[in-house]
């Protein structure tokens, strides 16, 4: 009897100690069974083809309960979408942390320049020569900017309401901006006068954006819909209609979708223009989206609502990145440079940069408000890149236009960033 | 086969031949739709409500999938989005022109070239029928106003329903949080036409909102009063209490002091009680042989003696009181209290201490008695007077004069004093002398 009760006990404290070793295997060491990613690839790029070849099947065949990170970049490739949503939330997590987002220079304000009399609502650069920038304001008028000493250029009057968007176009000596006052003006940029009107809009017009390849430029505002117009004969030749609410940003692209367009109704629209009907809507936000921003060099376009950025694959619009904007409240703008730098500015005046790949936000600056303007006056309202991608340029509700330049003596060691630290809810929906 | 189905399609609404027409002949399309599709499932017998929401479920379930919800690049960060191809942008562009165009030429086309009228020769029945468009003048402007309305596009037109692929569950906005972000209209401080109220809002000013006022503060304030009540009452109770003591010691002194008077005249009526010991020995003795005179004298020296007595006591009393004859004067009745005069005879005794003026303002001065003859110095005077020559022989001007020590507030004067002052200072103009 003896015997047998302790052989019993024995049993249960074997039983006890295994779940106790697995626990704490799991809990502590799981994450260290393989290799982080970046070190991984150091040493695929040391070692040759063929014997990396030769060695993942071995591994495959010692590790198969855990990926092993080699696999990883072998499948990457030709990875399918089913196998993403076979694996689980620990396991994707997981993949998140073994991967090292891109280190990108901090940012700083170079230079506040003043002489709106409103809110700096809109701001546009030259796309060919990058020699002046163009700021449309709450106060009727738009301003021409030299790039690089920051001198007024030159100031149009002819808007009777708050110029809401500024495009300029690529192709012609025109620039387009939009008003409140349901007016689509276009200036030619040698003359420095407006020399067409496109009224049909119903109600003010809030974006303004010129087709890459077509003659034709697209608004959208208040009336939930998007027209696009010939330039030159001044007609809506086509009406885009399935927003329930104002459109905040319209984008134009070459390719099919050839518009995009976000809206108060928390939707992302991506349009068939000669179908006349929208292809596809995104409905992974919440609230408004006040903005959206194509990225320079990769068919993506990113998206953003109160807390919530998102970017998104063209043309089909599947979802490619949730980036850390759990706390950043309202945002008013978004831009994305060559080098993978997104920025988001918000309505409390704060600046948030990511990296665009990893959707890991590196910095956050609070833009302060000029003297002389009271603390609620600290929004920001638009930004935008130059050609170069080196200077940022900021309009904000306090009057000023504010210039940022990225810090070059800065290295990943004398500054690291924020930590990288992916949350759940970088998969959250 | 009805009439109207043999009409040429209506010449504006080109879209009409695309599948798209006017809202609410969709919306009419749709529901009679949905009632042979009913009938058609009926007929199936699938026509419960669960049956329904599980197939609008299934079909949502067939638009959204989990992979919607995975970021692709969470995989893989370096994944490469190449950008479309020259030959990509350049097809893209040749099909978007020649759909532009085409609408372009369209355009044209209705716009330049005035339809032919269509005949069209069918037949109902045994009868022949021809079908004609009515000419329109080219130039007529529109029939139909172009209305301001927005227009509100119908979602329903879409095959599939989109599907929202963010969580709807976040609590939705409650009447009252509504209410606490409404911003109450503009009032006027000069017109006011409507009458609004504006509401005075106390607090810190800081945005803090409205600092409520607690119920101790009441209660403390009432607290507060009804002890100071209280201890006024106890106060007023105690005061009176000694206020009663004391009228009652002066009043057993007023009687003790009449019933000494009292006794004295019956013992001057009578004779025959003698015990007391204001009766002086020295007249007994006499009273039997002259008794008229004697009784006279010892009525004098009795009123010296009461007088004296009261005079020990603060009180002067006069000769007709003494003697039990005073009558109160004939004054008309006045309803005066007679407390104010207690009052000041009570002054002297301090008793209230609790009083705000603890003494009266005359205290000093002896105000009771300021007018009253003062007998004793009248008696020394009427015998000074009677052993030497008088000049004036008026009780008046002798007071006057005896009192200059011991005067009144007002003082008298002759009158002939009066008339030589007047006469030396004469009240308007006057010639120089």
């Amino acid at each position: 009897m003896d015997n047998s009760v302790n052989f019993q006990e024995n049993v249960v404290l074997q039983q006890i100690d295994e779940v106790y070793r697995k626990v704490r295997w799991n809990n502590q060491f799981k994450s260290m069974a393989a290799l982080p990613k970046h070190l991984q690839d150091q040493i695929n790029e040391n070692t040759p083809a063929l014997s990396q070849t030769a060695t993942n099947p071995t591994q495959h065949a010692r590790n198969s309960t855990t990926q092993s990170t080699a696999l990883v970049t072998v499948d990457s490739a030709n990875q399918s979408i089913p196998e993403a949503s076979k694996m689980s939330v620990m396991q994707r997590r997981q993949q998140l942390m073994l991967q090292k987002p891109k280190w990108h220079a901090p940012w700083k304000l170079s230079r506040v320049i003043n002489g709106h009399l409103g809110w700096v609502r809109c701001v546009a650069v030259d796309p060919v020569d990058n020699e002046w920038f163009a700021t449309g304001s709450s106060d009727n008028t738009i301003k021409v900017w030299d790039m690089a000493s920051g001198k007024l250029r030159i100031t149009l009057a002819g808007h009777v309401m708050a110029v809401r968007g500024i495009a300029v176009s690529e192709r012609h000596p025109y620039m387009f901006s939009a008003s409140d006052d349901k007016l689509v003006k276009c200036w030619d940029l040698e003359k420095n006068m407006a020399i067409r009107d496109y009224y049909g809009h119903l109600s003010g017009v809030h974006t303004v954006a010129v087709h890459p390849t077509l003659d034709l430029i697209a608004t959208a505002g208040r009336d939930s819909v998007v027209k696009l117009w010939d330039i030159r004969s001044r007609e809506a030749v086509i009406t885009l209609v399935g927003h329930k609410g104002p459109i905040n940003k319209v984008k134009c692209l070459p390719v099919d979708p050839q518009i995009i367009s976000c809206s108060t109704d928390a939707t992302v629209k991506t349009w068939d223009i000669v179908a006349g009907k929208s292809m596809k809507t995104l409905t992974h936000h919440k609230r408004n989206v006040r903005d959206v921003a194509l990225h320079p060099t990769e068919f993506s376009f990113a998206s953003a609502s109160t807390d919530d950025i998102r970017s998104w694959r063209l043309p089909e619009g599947s979802l490619l990145t949730n980036f850390q904007s759990q706390s950043t409240g309202i945002i008013n703008t978004l831009s994305v440079n060559e080098d993978d730098v997104l920025v988001a500015g918000g309505d409390n005046g704060k600046l948030s940069f990511y990296d665009y790949r990893s959707g890991h936000m590196y910095q956050s600056v609070n833009s302060k408000a000029m003297r002389g303007s009271s603390s609620s006056e600290k929004g920001v309202l638009t930004s935008t890149f130059d050609k170069t991608g080196f200077t940022l340029i900021t309009g904000e509700t306090d009057k000023t236009i504010k210039i940022w330049k990225q810090e070059e003596d800065k290295s990943p060691s004398t500054y690291p960033g924020l930590p990288w630290n992916p949350l759940l809810t970088s998969q959250r929906f | 086969m009805s009439f109207s189905s043999l009409l040429p399609p209506p010449e504006r609404t080109k879209s009409a031949s695309k599948g798209t027409v006017l809202p609410g002949r969709k919306a009419e399309e749709a529901k009679s739709q949905a009632l042979t599709k009913a009938g058609a499932d009926s007929q199936r017998g699938s026509n419960t409500p669960e049956e329904a929401s599980r197939n609008l479920h299934d079909q949502i379930a067939a638009n959204v999938h989990f992979e919607d919800f995975i970021p692709l690049r969470q995989r893989d960060f370096s994944m490469d989005i190449p950008q479309p191809t020259a030959a990509d942008i350049q097809a893209s562009y040749n099909k978007t022109l020649n759909f532009l165009k085409s609408l372009q030429a369209e355009n044209i086309e209705k716009n330049t070239n005035p339809k032919k009228a269509v005949v069209k020769n069918t037949t109902i029945g045994s009868r022949a029928v021809k079908i004609t468009t009515a000419v329109q003048d080219p130039l007529q402007p529109a029939r139909f106003k172009k209305s301001g309305k927005v227009y509100t596009p119908n979602l329903e037109e879409d095959a599939t329903p989109t599907t929202i692929l963010h969580d709807n569950s976040a609590p939705k906005l409650t009447a009252e949080e509504r209410a606490k972000w409404k911003i109450p209209a503009l009032v006027s401080q000069w017109k006011n036409p409507k009458g609004y109220t504006v509401e005075r809002v106390t607090g810190n000013g800081e945005g803090t909102g409205i600092a409520d006022v607690n119920d101790g503060f009441s209660e403390l304030s009432s607290a507060l009063e009804q002890a100071d009540r209280d201890a006024k009452d106890r106060l007023r109770k105690k005061s009176e209490a000694k206020q009663l003591a004391y009228e009652q010691e002066v009043r057993a002194k007023e009687e003790k002091l009449q019933l000494l008077a009292a006794r004295r005249f019956r013992g001057e009526t009578s004779s025959t009680t003698r015990k007391e010991p204001l009766w002086i020995e020295k007249s007994h003795t006499s009273t039997h042989t002259n008794n008229k005179p004697q009784t006279a004298k010892a009525q004098g020296v009795l009123i010296e003696r009461l007088r004296e007595l009261a005079h020990q006591e603060g009180r002067d009393v006069s000769d007709k009181v003494l003697l039990g004859t005073a009558k109160a004067t004939a004054t008309p009745e006045v309803g005066y209290d007679s407390r104010l005069f207690l009052k000041g005879a009570r002054s002297g005794a301090r008793q209230q201490a609790e009083q705000v003026y603890t003494d009266p303002l005359f205290a000093q001065q002896g105000v009771d008695s300021i007018y009253r003859t003062d007998y004793s110095k009248l008696d020394d005077r009427v015998a000074a007077e009677s052993a030497g020559p008088g000049d004036d022989g008026s009780v008046m001007a002798t007071v006057g004069s005896a009192s200059g020590t011991n005067r009144g507030p007002i003082e008298f004067s002759r009158a002939s004093d009066a008339k030589s002052s007047s006469k030396s200072s004469e009240h308007g103009l006057q010639l120089q002398k």
